[in-house]
Parts: structure tokens; sequence; C-alpha cells
């Protein structure tokens, strides 16, 4: 009975059905054959709405909206700025600088395509005027952008944490740490790639430089404090601090910066919403299709192959891992994790995988096929930012997966590494 | 339509303001007036639902659904000949299926109102669908209608 469930949909999705309405499409064409054609939806439609009526969700659109008017507000020349300070005379040390402006900025945005657009433009000029060829550059700002969704804010947490129906602003925090390993890993990749090529050193470490960059950006640097500060302290929910972030951006943007006027603010706020519906249209079919399957027992039956395959949760998140970076080839990252999480959610659950570990690996390992074609949206932006050829882009990006991986496998080895944090601090 | 297209541009972003200044005015009431403001979460949920729905139809109206269209980048052109009509067909049935499914849940929940606001209806919620998806419909049918005029002369003139 579950067959019909997965062929239908996998037959739209190669057909280029928009995702929410192939999802629509197959729990139609699922229900007519149960029960005939044509039968009263309201049922489908009540689960749609009620699956988006949800005060958490309600993050997605603040977090999505400050990273934006960040990204307009003059805000990424002094991040960038300021981790030139920190670690431009490093070797090789704009692409540390930038690895290091990522690790900042995605205490800010909530999406990997805002980061790798928002840093993009400043990484790419300055690294081309220092002599570094395009395709390493690219490829470094590619790979640091996977950060900015696992560092909070990240509107993939929130995603997973609904469907998953673990705790928003625990599964938030639990980022935090892993988003540092990330970070720490590129750097060291980076590190060995400078020795080899022997890249340039920048300016020499001042002291007096990296107050006066941390001044100027003092103001936006305090928005992660006030983000993850406010959810730590279990003062704001995460919807609340989420619009208190939107606030303090729109206020730094057109009223400190004052690059920003009324007219820009209105469009960036229409183009939130786009981006939302958008997002929030597959969650609303994703809730009927999910309904149906786990009726159908077509997750139960995924269980009992998956046990009969290993009962080692290791192995069981290898596949996991293994089975997400395929689908990520093909299916964007935010679509496949509110499709997949509750058909997963069973499997981990019944192997003695932790939900919330695993949605940093989950959400880290979607964020790898953002760097993979042909639906790696990272390189589209890239693309269109450098005007370097998407195949030149991909194969420069494609040894920096390894770090990234690496530091995937461990945090699904040693499960502490996401979850101490969130237990000490929830 | 275009004046109409503005407007719904101008909503949305109306609808985002209004979400924004919600939650925040309910961190001011509890945080600085120190009084509980029962309302604010529910409203904002509404506001939240039609600015997702809304945001939804604009954006099937800009072509920004989220699409796996690798077959179509392999195939090229013939797929937009052959295979698109098609894709088209089925998105509008389940468009104009789930629309008129929601119509009858409208009138059946609309008595009901919010628990915090009694002069709010739960219908408004799924009042937000029935829009969405029908703007959705709209924008599928609306290039088809534009050019029969035009398929017409062509015809006549064969």
């Amino acid at each position: 009975m579950a067959i019909p469930y997965v062929f239908v949909l996998i037959v739209l999705f190669l057909a280029a059905v928009p995702v929410a309405f192939a999802l629509g499409a197959t729990s139609i064409v699922v229900t007519a054959i149960e029960r005939g054609f044509p039968f009263n939806a309201a049922f489908m439609v009540q689960k749609a709405v009620s699956g988006i009526d949800n005060f958490m969700l309600l993050s997605v659109p603040f977090f999505i909206y400050a990273g934006k008017v960040m990204n307009v507000g003059g805000v990424t020349h002094r991040i960038y700025a300021f981790a030139k300070s920190l670690v431009g005379s490093l070797r090789g040390g704009l692409a540390q600088v930038n690895v290091v402006a990522s690790i900042i900025f995605a205490g800010m945005t909530g999406t990997a395509v805002s980061e790798a657009a928002g840093l993009g433009t400043v990484v790419i000029k300055s690294m081309r005027e220092e002599g570094y060829d395009d395709e390493f550059a690219v490829a470094v700002i590619a790979a640091s952008s996977t950060i900015g969704p696992i560092i909070p804010p990240s509107v993939p947490l929130v995603i997973y944490a609904l469907m998953a129906n673990v705790s928003v602003g625990g599964m938030l925090v639990a980022g935090l740490v892993p988003g540092l390993l990330m970070g720490l890993a590129l750097m060291l990749w980076i590190a060995g790639i400078s020795l080899r090529r022997d890249l340039p050193r920048g300016a020499p470490f001042r002291v007096g430089v990296v107050w006066t960059t941390f001044r100027e950006g003092f103001l936006p640097l305090l928005t992660p404090a006030i983000l993850i500060g406010g959810i730590v302290s279990g003062v704001f929910t995460p919807t609340e601090a989420a619009a208190i972030a939107a606030l303090y951006a729109t206020f730094l943007a057109a009223v400190v910066y004052r690059v920003v006027g009324v007219r820009e603010l209105v469009d960036i706020m229409r183009s939130t919403v786009v981006d939302t519906g958008v997002i929030m249209l597959v969650v609303a079919m994703a809730m009927i299709y999910g309904y149906l399957v786990t009726r159908a027992g077509l997750t139960d039956a995924m269980v009992a192959w998956m046990a009969g395959v290993s009962t080692d949760p290791i192995v069981i998140g290898l596949i996991i891992i293994g089975i997400l970076l395929v689908i990520g080839c093909f299916l964007e990252a935010t679509a496949a994790i509110i499709i997949l999480t509750p058909v997963l959610l069973p499997i981990m659950q019944a192997s003695g995988l932790d939900p919330m570990h695993m949605g940093v690996v989950i959400v880290l390992t979607m964020m790898i096929g953002l760097l993979t074609p042909p639906f790696g949206m990272v390189l589209f932006v890239l693309n269109r930012l450098s005007g370097v050829s998407l195949y030149r882009i991909v194969v420069a990006v494609t040894p920096f997966i390894i770090p990234l991986l690496i530091v995937n496998i461990l945090l699904l080895v040693f499960p502490k590494l996401v979850l101490f944090l969130p237990r000490l601090v929830m | 339509m275009p004046i109409f297209n503005r407007s719904l541009d101008l909503l949305a972003a109306l609808l985002f303001a209004a979400a924004l200044i919600l939650v925040n005015a309910q961190i001011v009431c509890r945080f600085v007036l120190e009084i509980s403001v029962p309302w604010t979460e529910e409203v904002s949920r509404l506001v939240f639902v039609w600015l997702a729905f809304l945001g939804a139809a604009l954006g099937a109206r800009e072509g920004t659904l989220i699409v796996i269209d690798t077959l179509p980048e392999v195939v090229g052109p013939r797929w937009t000949t052959y295979v698109d009509p098609l894709v088209r067909l089925i998105s509008l049935g389940v468009v104009v299926f789930l629309f008129l499914g929601s119509i009858p849940l409208v009138r059946s929940v609309w008595p009901t109102t919010l628990a915090t606001v009694d002069w709010i209806s739960n219908g408004w919620a799924y009042l937000a669908f029935t829009v969405s998806f029908g703007l959705i419909a709209l924008y599928a049918v609306a290039p088809l209608v534009r050019s029969l005029p035009r398929l017409a002369p062509a015809r006549q003139g064969r």
C-alpha cells in the first residue's frame, strides 16, 4: 500500500512538478485510490493550515528578514574588517578571514544562501585584489557559507525542530558548538592548502586595528549576543529573539547607518514574505503527505527494513548521512528536511539516536548538498556573483566537502559535541 | 493586473510589519509594562498563516516555487514543448481541487472564534488557504487566457 506514495512522488519530482504540488498530487492520488474520487478534501486543507499555524515558525521570516537587512545595511563590510584584523596576518589570510567572518555573520543570518550572497561580494572583490585565484576564493566562500544555518539563528534547524517535534530553542543552541567546529576544520584545511601553495600573508596583527574594527562593528556584533543570549537565558522564545533581531537590524540599517530607506525596507519585507511562503507551501503540503504516509505504515516499514540492515546507531546514522548526501544533490535542502524528517524520525528513535543530536547531523548533511550539483543553491549564487563557471566552482569546492564531512561524522560518533550545550543551558 | 499585483505586494509587506510589531509588542508588554496580553501570540499566528500563504501565491506568480529541474535542464527545449504543459495541468489540478475543498471548511469553521479574541473567526486561517490557492490558480490560468485572442486570429489566418 505504501509503494504508490513513494513511486508517484518520485515520478512527479522527476517531471519537475513544483515540490509542494507534487506532494499534494501524490496525497490526492493515493487518497483517491483508497477512498474513490471525488472525496472531501477538507481534511487535507485542515492538515495543511494547522501544520503552519505555529508560533515557532514565525521565527523563520524574522531570521530571513534580519539577514537581508544586514546584507544591504553595510554590516558585512564591518564584520569583514573585524575578521581581517583578527586573522588576516595568517598564511592564506583572506581565506581564513572569510571563515571567521562567516562564523560571526552566521550569528545574524539563518540561511547559507544569504550568508554566501552577503559575504560573497565583499570577499570575492577583496581576494581578487590580493591576487588569489577566483576558484579558490569562491570555494572558500561556498564551504564557509554552510556554517550559517548551523550556528543560530538557523531556518533549517527551526524547520527540523518543528518536523521532529523537538524544542526549537534547544535545537538552535545545539548548533553552536558544531558550527564552531566546522569553522575550525575549514581553517585547518585552508592552513594546509596555504602551506602547500605558499599563499600570501596579510598585514601584521595589531591590537589597535582589532580595537578600531571592533568598535566600528560593535553594534552589528551585538546581534548574535541578543539572539543567542536571549534564547539561552530563556528570557525570550526563539520567535521573540528573532523579532528583536529583525527590529534591531532595521534600526541599524535605517537609523544608525542610514543606508536603507522606507522603499527598500518595504521591498525587503515583500521578498521575505515570498521566501517564507515558498518554504511554508512545502511545509503545508508535506503535512498532508506525512499524515497519509504514517497512516499507510510506510514509516513502520522503513523502520523494519533499517532494523534488518543494522541496529548499531552509528551504522544507521552513516546510512542516513549517505542517503541524504545523494538526495541533497537533487532536492532543495529545506524541502528535503521537511519531507524526510517525519520518515527518518521513527528510524532514529528505534535505533536509539537522539532526534536533537541527529537534527544537527541531518541539517549539516543537507548543507553539504548545497555545494553539490545539480541543485546546489550556493553554487548558483556564487556563479552569479563571481562570473566563474559552475563547472569550475564545483571542481574547486569539492575538496572542501572533506573537512565538513569529517566534522559531520565526528558529530555523529560523539553526540555530546551537539547535546552538552543544550542540556547545560536549556 | 499591475495595480492588483502591486496591492498584493504591499499587503505582503504590511503583514510582515504587523507580525513584527505584534511580537515586539508582546515583549514590551511582558518586560516593560509588566502586563500580560494573551491575544498577541494567537493573532500573530493568524497573521503568519496569511503571510505564508500570500507569500506562496506571490512565489507562484514569480515562478520561484521549489522545483527539481534536473530533467528539464538535461532534455532542453523539447521538455518545454511536450512535458511542461502537462506539469502545469497537474499543478493546476492540485490547486483547484484543494481550493474547492477549502471552501466548505471555511464555512463550517466560520462560527467559531479565536480563544483569546472572540470577534475574530477561526475561519480566517482557512480563508488564507482559499485566497492563496485561488490566486495561484488565477496566476496559472491568466497566461492561458491572455494567449487566447492571439491564438484565435492565427487559426483564422490559416
